[in-house]
């Protein structure tokens, strides 16, 4: 029995090539995006999940409570470690984790000329008791050497880079020109998946060393953080309650302005929690996981929308089949089993295609997604399980309906092909669908439109200031001559037009907060601003504007301030005229006065709301050089920079970056939804462009005579063009007002994301009809015309 | 073997209902061979079906064998017709997609017949019908007659009592039609009943019995006892 099904289902297949490849490819396509969307979903779950005691670990977080709301941050104060274990013996283990980002290792060998890299991830000051908490493997040594200061464990990607072949236990390297330590350890590499990418982990003792305070309970940094590790019989909610009388304990040294709490975070929330960060950079909010999985479902769904509107349209042409296979004997339960069969046939050679498809292309997506994931059909379970599971379903969603309704045909009109399309389950019914599938087509262009429009809102937004042209070069050290020689030098250059030495660069991810003071009156106020240090060129290379006053004049340390126009109205002042004159003081200095005023500019990315920002001179924290540029010299003034920098800073590794390029990087997380979108978008409207082909020529087939008819009475091509189209803008029309208020709303909710962003206009949406128009125009009118241009007579010899 | 008592069909379109057939009686022995006819429309093809359980009357009794076919489930009219009923068309309606082998294989599934006897089973009728060599070719690779030819086989495969024709030699020219009819002949003198429909009166003299159909009503009957 099963093999006359199959003979027949194969040669059925094979002799039906187009709807065969139309099927099978439109489902494939939509397995392949789900199966990609499915190991997308499974990797940002599998983030630190593979550690033992992984759900009593947490992190102590802190929030700012202030006035204009709350501030989360990850980082501790650095007594906070110490101080824990002291007061809670009970728990298992603390950690102290102090993630540097980048460092300059240098590698020191005998009488070897010193070699030099620029690690730019997973330079880490860390604590043994992290690895009592944390999975990861040592191959040699054991982390109680980290117990000990200076020392230093490699994983073994690095230890290969800076010793190839040899031994790296004993051996010296050099951290940022300051840190000379020993190889104690060599640790297996850290997997993908985990937000703890450490590469080269110095003893935290060894922080000493770098002149931190070590003792102030006053400051946090966000990424100095604690881990701890609860015994099995203290819960999180537990722990965290007795947080602010331990807190109340040590924090003695208050400055009344800043309130804050700490918080417990359990490890498995660290990853998708959107209000703090990771050391991986990648956090991912259970919102996106669910919109991926949402698009991963609704592709599935054209897909089989697909497969049920071609099989149903197919049916007349199997009538006869079924109506002979009734005489022969068969029950309606054999032939439901029958249809199903070949349903699940096809599932399966999709399976077979989307599998190919995900081998030849994963690779990409995950280079679109900048994710480190890998597609391995055979050493994952979970995947096998997916598949397996995506068959039954696909087969059951997209066979069963028109299983039921072929099997349903009455045989004595089934032989006579009188099945109609009443008979052939409902033109209303497949009209449904393809509605179905188009809203969803619709909505996921609007959603593109939406981020695309957002995403160009973003670059060409007015920063209030100008990011062109300008290169930024790190400064290694502060040295006054050098700084000041560097200066010099690089001003030499023809290609050079503008220079500034700063804490920053106008725009950058990393700012700086403080609290300051404010004298009005007898009354004495105080307020939290950004600090953003920089020379009095910073104006000038920045292009920023000065609402009042003027821009203050060079020096080295803090002698005079610009303000922002946010802080003139945090400080109640009603004009920017009006701030001129008045004083400042943070830091115990002396108060010092408010010279300028610079209109708006974004220091930080369109997310968050410009803060008050207070500037001022201080060349002991100058990290950074912005050097504007000509760029019709771009390739010599960036050699001569190179050239004087190397020659300025001979022990470090010269590096720049474009400040758009910087500022670009703000917006990867949405430029990777972006580009998600679009081919996903694309995708779905592929899938229902397919279904709509098939549709199409089903009805031609099912109305060759009326074309016919119609042409002997004189109807153009154009004539029955318009009589398809008429019926399928309808259908796109009502899939719009669908789609539209739905897609609207979730991508408003998506803006709200933003401070800055766009105000969805009308254009989106007429986009979006055009597009969907011209597209499925092309579709219809290409099958449509076919049998427009058909001869009549032949059309009318088949009845 | 059937007895068709007051069978009414009809079609209901809004509020007028138009009769196919209008309270048939008929009686038909085992053994008979039995040809309907009457002009297009007269119901003739419908009355087939109702025999063949392929359609179902708007009212009246159907016995077959004794059992009363109009108070049974689907499931066990669909036993009955498949046990007991071979169905013969004007159009063959072989599966286009499978081999003469396999067409006379599919009743033989639907029956659970065991794989070996199956096979025998295929034999012996491929043997009798003298189809042999063409045992896999697909239909479309065949003449008409031939189609028929097995389309006849297929039918007698499972050794049914009763055989139901519906214009079996409509497609045929005279030489392959005859061939057909002395067939069907052959079988009825072996054992089986035979109806068929046909507008041929020289079709008809194979039978014998003939019944007249007119606008759904049994306008008068020849031969028979």
């Amino acid at each position: 029995m099963f093999k006359n099904y199959l003979t027949t289902t194969l040669r059925k297949l094979s002799r039906n090539k187009a709807y065969t490849a139309i099927n099978v490819f439109g489902l494939a396509l939509g397995i392949t995006c789900s199966l990609m969307l499915f190991l997308l979903i499974k990797y940002e779950l599998s983030f630190d999940n593979f550690h033992a005691t992984a759900d009593r670990i947490c992190r102590v977080n802190t929030i700012y409570v202030r006035a204009d709301g709350e501030l989360h941050d990850t980082g501790v104060p650095f007594p906070f470690g110490p101080a824990l274990r002291k007061d809670f013996p009970e728990l298992e283990k603390v950690s102290m984790v102090d993630y540097e980002f980048d460092g300059l290792i240098t590698i020191v060998g005998g009488d070897k000329t010193p070699v030099r890299y620029h690690e730019k991830e997973g330079v880490v000051f860390i604590e043994p008791d992290f690895f009592d908490m944390f999975d990861f493997s040592w191959i040699a040594g054991n982390p109680k050497t980290l117990a000990e200061p200076n020392n230093v464990a490699l994983t073994e990607e690095l230890a290969q880079k800076f010793f190839p072949n040899e031994n790296p236990i004993g051996k010296r390297i050099r951290l940022d020109n300051k840190l000379d330590l020993i190889v104690s350890g060599v640790l297996k590499n850290f997997p993908t998946n985990t937000d703890f990418p450490f590469k080269l982990l110095v003893s935290f003792i060894t922080v000493k060393d770098l002149g931190r305070d070590l003792d102030s309970w006053q400051n946090t940094m966000s990424n100095l953080q604690t881990y701890v590790l609860l015994p099995e019989n203290l819960s999180f909610k537990n722990f965290e309650s007795r947080l602010p009388a331990f807190l109340e304990k040590y924090w003695t040294d208050k400055d009344g302005v800043n309130k804050r709490v700490h918080t417990v975070q359990p490890l498995p929330e660290i990853h998708f929690d959107t209000r703090y960060g990771v050391f991986s950079g990648n956090v991912t909010s259970k919102a996106r996981i669910l919109a991926f999985a949402l698009i991963g479902f609704f592709l599935i769904v054209t897909a089989c929308i697909n497969f049920v509107n071609l099989a149903t349209a197919q049916a007349i042409d199997r009538s006869k089949e079924v109506g002979v296979r009734k005489v022969l004997g068969a029950n309606r339960m054999q032939l439901i089993r029958h249809f199903m069969g070949e349903t699940f046939a096809i599932t399966v050679l999709a399976v077979f295609v989307a599998v190919a498809l995900n081998e030849l292309l994963f690779q990409r997506f995950a280079e679109i997604m900048k994710l480190k994931m890998t597609f391995d059909l055979f050493g994952d379970a979970a995947v096998i399980g997916f598949l397996l599971i995506i068959t039954v379903v696909v087969s059951l969603l997209s066979g069963f309906y028109p299983a039921l309704v072929l099997s349903g045909f009455q045989p004595a009109l089934a032989l006579k092909s009188k099945s109609t399309t009443k008979q052939g389950g409902g033109l209303s019914l497949r009209r449904g669908l393809v509605i179905v599938q188009f809203a969803i087509s619709q909505a996921l262009i609007i959603g593109t439109l939406i981020i695309a429009a957002q995403m160009d809102y973003f670059r060409n937004k007015d920063l209030g200031f100008n990011k062109d042209a300008i290169v930024t070069v790190a400064l290694p050290n502060r040295d006054q001559l050098k700084l000041e020689s560097l200066r010099t030098q690089l001003l030499q250059n023809a290609g050079v037009k503008n220079l500034s030495l700063a804490y920053a660069s106008a725009s950058s991810g990393n700012s700086w907060s403080t609290n300051y003071q404010h004298k009005s009156g007898d009354q004495i106020q105080r307020h939290v601003a950004n600090v953003r240090f920089a020379d009095a060129s910073y104006f000038e290379t920045y292009g920023l504007q000065l609402l009042a006053g003027r821009a203050y004049t060079e020096g080295d340390t803090i002698k005079e301030f610009v303000v922002n126009e946010a802080l003139v109205r945090q400080l109640g002042l009603s004009s920017p005229e009006e701030a001129i004159g008045e004083y400042l003081t943070f830091w115990d200095a002396p108060a010092k006065p408010i010279v300028g005023v610079v209109k708006n500019f974004h220091m930080v990315s369109l997310h968050d709301e410009i803060n008050p920002c207070i500037m001022a001179t201080n060349q002991r924290v100058y990290l950074q050089a912005s050097v504007k540029i000509n760029l019709q010299s771009a390739q010599a003034a960036l050699q001569h920079i190179e050239k004087v920098w190397s020659a300025i800073f001979p022990e470090n590794v010269f590096e720049y970056k474009f400040l758009d390029d910087t500022i670009a990087e703000f917006y990867e997380g949405e430029e990777k939804m972006s580009q998600l979108l679009k081919i996903f978008a694309g995708i779905a409207i592929l899938i229902g462009c397919l279904g709509l082909f098939g549709l199409v020529s089903f009805m031609a087939a099912q109305r060759t005579k009326e074309i016919g008819v119609r042409k002997v009475l004189g109807a153009s091509a154009g004539d029955i063009l318009a009589l398809f189209s008429k019926e399928f803008a309808g259908l796109i029309l009502v899939a719009f007002l669908l789609a539209a208020p739905i897609a609207y709303l979730a991508m408003n909710d998506w803006l709200e994301n933003f401070v800055y962003r766009i105000n969805v206009g009308l254009g989106v949406f007429l986009s979006t009809i055009v597009v969907t128009f011209v597209v499925a125009g092309a579709t219809v009118g290409y099958r449509a015309m076919r049998s427009a241009l058909t001869n009549p007579a032949e059309a009318l010899r088949y009845e | 073997m059937i007895r068709l008592k007051n069978i009414f069909k009809y079609y209901s379109n809004k509020f007028l209902k138009t009769y196919v057939l209008q309270d048939i009686d008929l009686d038909v022995q085992q053994g008979e061979f039995l040809t309907i006819m009457g002009p297009s429309g007269s119901g003739k093809s419908t009355l087939l079906h109702i025999i063949g359980m392929l359609d179902e009357p708007n009212d009246g009794e159907y016995h077959f064998l004794d059992q009363p076919v109009h108070k049974l489930t689907e499931k066990q009219r669909s036993e009955l017709h498949k046990n007991y009923i071979g169905f013969v068309f004007q159009s063959y309606h072989l599966i286009d997609e499978l081999t003469v082998y396999e067409n006379l294989e599919t009743p033989l599934l639907y029956q659970k017949v065991k794989a070996a006897e199956r096979k025998s089973m295929i034999a012996d009728i491929l043997d009798r019908f003298q189809i042999v060599a063409k045992k896999d070719l697909f239909p479309n690779q065949l003449s008409g007659g031939q189609q028929q030819l097995v389309g006849i086989a297929r039918a007698v495969i499972v050794n049914p009592k009763l055989i139901l024709a519906d214009e079996p030699t409509g497609n045929l020219n005279s030489a392959q039609g005859e061939e057909i009819m002395t067939l069907f002949k052959k079988l009825n003198a072996e054992g089986a009943t035979i109806i068929q429909v046909t507008h041929s009166e020289k079709n008809a003299s194979y039978g014998n019995r003939i019944i007249h159909l007119m606008d759904g009503r049994i306008a008068r009957e020849e031969g028979g006892k």
